[in-house]
């Protein structure tokens, strides 16, 4: 089932301090010159925001976030409009876009000494009707969730876990592999896997 | 997991009004998608619903280097002229004199989450806003909002907006009375009510409790109501001033007595019929001068005066106009736990600043509201969540939003205080600071309004944190001034109350605009917003921090003893005052310093590209095209019902479309006409079809025909072929209903 709106998270390193004001104009910039993939609309900027929604590139089809909730920066990929048939193809399609995201302010001039430990990856599922935070909705997507991390983190060790316990927050998994990640390792195993094309 | 919709899932748990309203509009929704209503009607429509478009919703945005199509995926299809379907809206959800259940808070936080980008927005007027939102989203988040009680409708549109109160309404130390169950009274009376749908302007109504406090500031509303006790015949009687003709706005008015005293059993009627002078005397034309404010100054006060009591005599009885008094002292709020003293208990760090400015002793011994200073109004759904948390644990459902965007926790006991403190400073929801200078009102401004001129919240976020970092040193008389920011002359951030207020405008300078704020210093917060400011100038506003810090020094080393800072504005005058700011009115050139052609959080360079036409006037389209859209969305949940079979109910339907087809056609004429079907038969067959009014060259009346013939012989059982019958039959009368209508008003109705 594909939820309403699904989020996938990459966390900066925690050694690196994010300054949220520099971010402003960086998805600037990426409206300017179409940085990345969809319609870009505007950018919010919530850094006033204890543990927000930080600064959001605004787009269209999906949002671009340097995240603070639980106070771990991290790119969040929030896709709002639904564009694939299955949840498998969702999930490739949007941590793809995530990790580019990612690829593209690794390579932000501006944001020197940033780096991301993409061993972990968390998803969100803002659906409260279809996925409510339960543990049967945990159990009814573990398989595919699994799925998805042995084409992202093909033969490492993965972890899954719900990270709250909270009903009324949305359905949130939490994927951590063993072992250590780039960007272009993750994306080439994305596009290897089959799930897109399906 | 499941496959309902949120229909099915709350279908028990929606009142039925709003249940109904959450289906007309997803109706409509529908109807526009498919062409079938004018988008001029739509808009209208929507924004009666509280769904407000955006800044960038015309496809257009000046990305700092030039302007940008935004191509959305809806291509022509609009929500409102110039306004893309695609396009992220607004969502305003009202609140009634602010006040919340901690079940409505949790259900805000979802939709913050799900629909918006998790964050909720407090307005000057207790309202929610989220942003960003989807139109297709809307009716489900009305449902969801309906579940818990809550409703968008009127929340925007040329209609009666939120009703406010004070927050302290009934725990206030000062207050005449409790005012909470009034303002909640006429939020329900008025909501939907027939004469508040043919204005040309937003109405706003506030209630206060007492005269001195700044309390629901009702000289800057269209309708205000001031609690008053008077002895009657050797009793005590409750009952209200009121006021009319107030508003800020760009010319602002101070409202004015219409009546020292309207007993509580008369204030509905009154009400009614001021709306009724208003909706049948105020402008419609020019959005410019079309709120009551103009009306009122254009009549004088003894003509309004007037025309309302002679309206009051004119009024049908109704029966709700008293029905609420009955259960005025049955409006209790408990506490959630008892009121036990602090007893010596130590106390957490930063706990003694924070109690200074954010606490607020009850009436009630013991007790006491702690007010929570959200950063420019914003929470996020986890901080609400958690919000809604100590609230179940301290106060229960005794929580509301604020006009200074913040929220408040009414009945927290004495011992319970240092821990609330130190559970909210966990959210980072315990700054000190609460109504002082660090406390900035500031409307969306450049963010998301499509009116905005400069960015207020930009400034307001940096105001405070150069405040908040020295506010420990800053002097006393500095700490007591409020700060107010508009992001353009419409005053939605309330500059002109204000010690220190600024709204946006923007200047020239070569090549290059440059975003500017217009300061505006001396307004009266307390006496129910007593007076406004003056205008002194427009500084850019790169430098207003300085001015910001020019002017409070200047204050704080010229005051003489007990003076305040509107005596020091007016002693001063506006010349001197003015010398203050000419240092900081130069621009230099671009190439100099580039930064200063941006604003305050855009790394843009400054342009006025973006501005667009403002929805706050809503669309002026007529009462009939208002009612007419009612029928239609009728006819169209008719069409749906014969799709999934329900042949009955699709009967049923396609009749009520005939008779609120043929009430909007009778009520251009009889306002009073009730909902009865027989009342709408006979007025429609008095003055439409005897009168031959009705009547086109070809088909003569044979369209009313059909209406008649229906309500005189309703079927017992219909099937598929008489409900697709009568389908056909109210399509063609609500077509010869509108062509009536532009033959007998001689105007276009959209």
């Amino acid at each position: 089932m594909l939820p309403k709106r699904l989020g996938v998270k990459y966390f900066v390193d925690p050694s690196v301090e994010v300054d949220l004001a520099k971010y402003v104009p960086i998805y600037q910039r990426w409206i300017q010159r179409e940085w990345v993939e969809g319609l870009l609309i505007d950018v919010a900027n919530y850094d006033h925001v204890y543990h927000g929604p930080g600064v959001i590139l605004i787009g269209d089809e999906a949002d671009y976030a340097m995240d603070m909730r639980e106070g771990r920066p991290g790119l969040l990929y929030t896709r709002k409009r639904q564009l694939m048939d299955t949840l498998a193809q969702e999930l490739d399609r949007d941590a793809r876009l995530a990790l580019i995201a990612v690829q593209k302010l690794l390579g932000e001039p501006t944001l020197q000494g940033i780096s991301f430990d993409l061993s972990e990856v968390q998803l969100y599922f803002f659906d409260r009707l279809a996925l409510p935070n339960t543990p049967d909705t945990f159990s009814a997507l573990t398989s595919e969730l699994q799925a998805f991390a042995d084409r992202v983190y093909p033969g490492a060790q993965v972890a899954l876990e719900s990270v709250s316990s909270d009903t009324r927050e949305p359905f949130t998994v939490r994927l951590k592999a063993n072992g250590t990640f780039d960007v272009e390792t993750l994306l080439a195993n994305i596009d290897s896997t089959e799930a897109i094309a399906e | 997991m499941t496959d309902k919709t949120w229909k099915d899932k709350l279908q028990n748990k929606m009142p039925e009004d709003l249940a109904h309203e959450a289906d007309i509009f997803e109706g409509q929704v529908e109807l526009r998608k498919q062409g079938k209503i004018d988008e001029k009607v739509f808009a209208e429509t929507r924004l009666r619903r509280g769904v407000y478009g955006q800044r960038y919703d015309n496809g257009q945005r000046h990305d700092g280097i030039q302007t940008r199509e935004l191509n959305f995926p809806s291509g022509d299809l609009t929500k409102g002229p110039d306004t893309s379907w695609d396009a992220p809206g607004m969502q305003r959800i009202k609140v009634p004199y602010g006040g919340l259940t901690i079940e409505q808070m949790e259900v805000l936080a979802d939709l913050a989450d799900e629909y918006s980008d998790g964050i909720l927005h407090v307005t000057t007027r207790q309202d929610f806003q989220l942003h960003y939102i989807h139109i297709e989203d809307t009716p489900d988040l009305m449902r969801r909002l309906a579940s818990v009680g809550m409703t968008t409708r009127e929340a925007c549109g040329n209609s009666v907006r939120n009703v406010t109160a004070c927050p302290l309404a009934g725990v206030c130390r000062d207050q005449a009375f409790d005012v909470t169950p009034y303002s909640h009274a006429m939020a329900n009376f008025l909501l939907g009510h027939d004469d508040v749908q043919d204005f040309g302007r937003k109405f706003k109504i506030a209630f206060s409790g007492c005269e001195h406090h700044a309390c629901g500031l009702v000289n800057m509303h269209d309708l205000g109501l001031l609690a008053r006790v008077k002895e009657v015949d050797g009793e005590q009687k409750r009952g209200f001033a009121i006021f009319v003709g107030g508003g800020l706005g760009t010319v602002p008015h101070q409202a004015q007595v219409l009546n020292e005293f309207v007993p509580e059993d008369e204030i509905m009627p009154m009400s009614q019929a001021i709306s009724r002078v208003f909706a049948r005397l105020g402008e419609k034309k020019n959005r410019n001068r079309a709120r009551i404010k103009f009306l009122v100054a254009q009549l004088g006060i003894d003509e309004f005066r007037r025309l309302v009591e002679e309206e009051l005599k004119t009024l049908p009885h109704d029966d709700r106009w008293t029905a609420y008094i009955d259960h005025i002292d049955e409006y209790d709020e408990t506490p959630a736990r008892p009121s036990v003293p602090l007893n010596g208990k130590p106390l957490p760090d930063g706990y003694q600043e924070w109690y200074e400015t954010n606490v607020y002793q009850q009436i009630q011994p013991g007790y006491n509201v702690v007010t929570i200073n959200l950063p420019l109004g914003d929470l996020t759904s986890t901080q609400m969540y958690k919000l809604a948390d100590i609230a179940r644990e301290y106060v229960g459902d005794n929580v509301r939003t604020t006009v200074e965007q913040n929220m408040v926790l009414r009945w927290i006991a004495d011992a319970d205080l240092p821990t609330v403190y130190q559970e909210l400073k966990a959210i980072a929801l315990g700054d000190p600071g609460a109504g002082t200078i660090v406390d900035i009102t500031s409307c969306p401004g450049t963010d998301t309004c499509k009116l905005g001129i400069a960015s207020s919240r930009g400034l307001a976020g940096e105001l405070r944190r150069q405040l908040s970092a020295k506010n420990a040193t800053l002097p006393e008389a500095i700490k007591e001034l409020k700060i107010k920011i508009s992001g353009c002359f419409n005053s939605c951030g309330q500059h002109h109350v204000a010690d220190i207020g600024f709204f946006g405008n923007s200047r020239r300078a070569g090549n290059y605009k440059v975003p500017h704020f217009q300061v505006v210093l001396g307004g009266q917060w307390k006496e129910n917003a007593g007076s406004y400011g003056l205008a002194i100038g427009a500084v850019p506003a790169k430098n207003i921090p300085d001015v910001l810090d020019t002017i409070t020094n200047r204050y704080v080393a010229d005051r003489e003893r007990t003076e305040t800072f509107q005596g020091w504005v007016m002693r001063l005058g506006r010349k001197e005052i003015k010398s203050l700011l000419d240092p900081f009115m130069g621009i230099p050139d671009y190439e100099e310093n580039p930064l200063f052609f941006r604003d305050w959080g855009d790394s843009r360079t400054y342009t006025i590209d973006d501005i667009g036409v403002g929805e706050c006037a809503g669309e002026v389209v007529s009462l009939f095209s208002i009612e007419i859209i009612k029928a239609e969305s009728q006819h169209f949940d008719s069409l749906v019902a014969l799709d999934e079979g329900k042949f009955a109910a699709a009967e049923q339907g396609a009749y009520r479309s005939m008779l609120l087809a043929a009430r909007a056609l009778i009520r251009t004429q009889y306002p009073d006409v009730t909902m009865e079907p027989n009342d709408i038969v006979r007025e429609f067959r008095t003055r439409f079809y005897d009168t031959q009014l009705f009547f086109d060259r070809y088909a003569r009346g044979k369209f009313a025909e059909y209406f008649f013939n229906r309500h005189e012989n309703p079927p017992t059982n219909p099937d598929k072929n008489a409900a697709h019958r009568l389908i056909e039959e109210a399509q063609l009368f609500i077509e010869a209903t509108h062509a009536a209508e532009q033959r007998i008003n001689g105007v276009i109705t959209s």
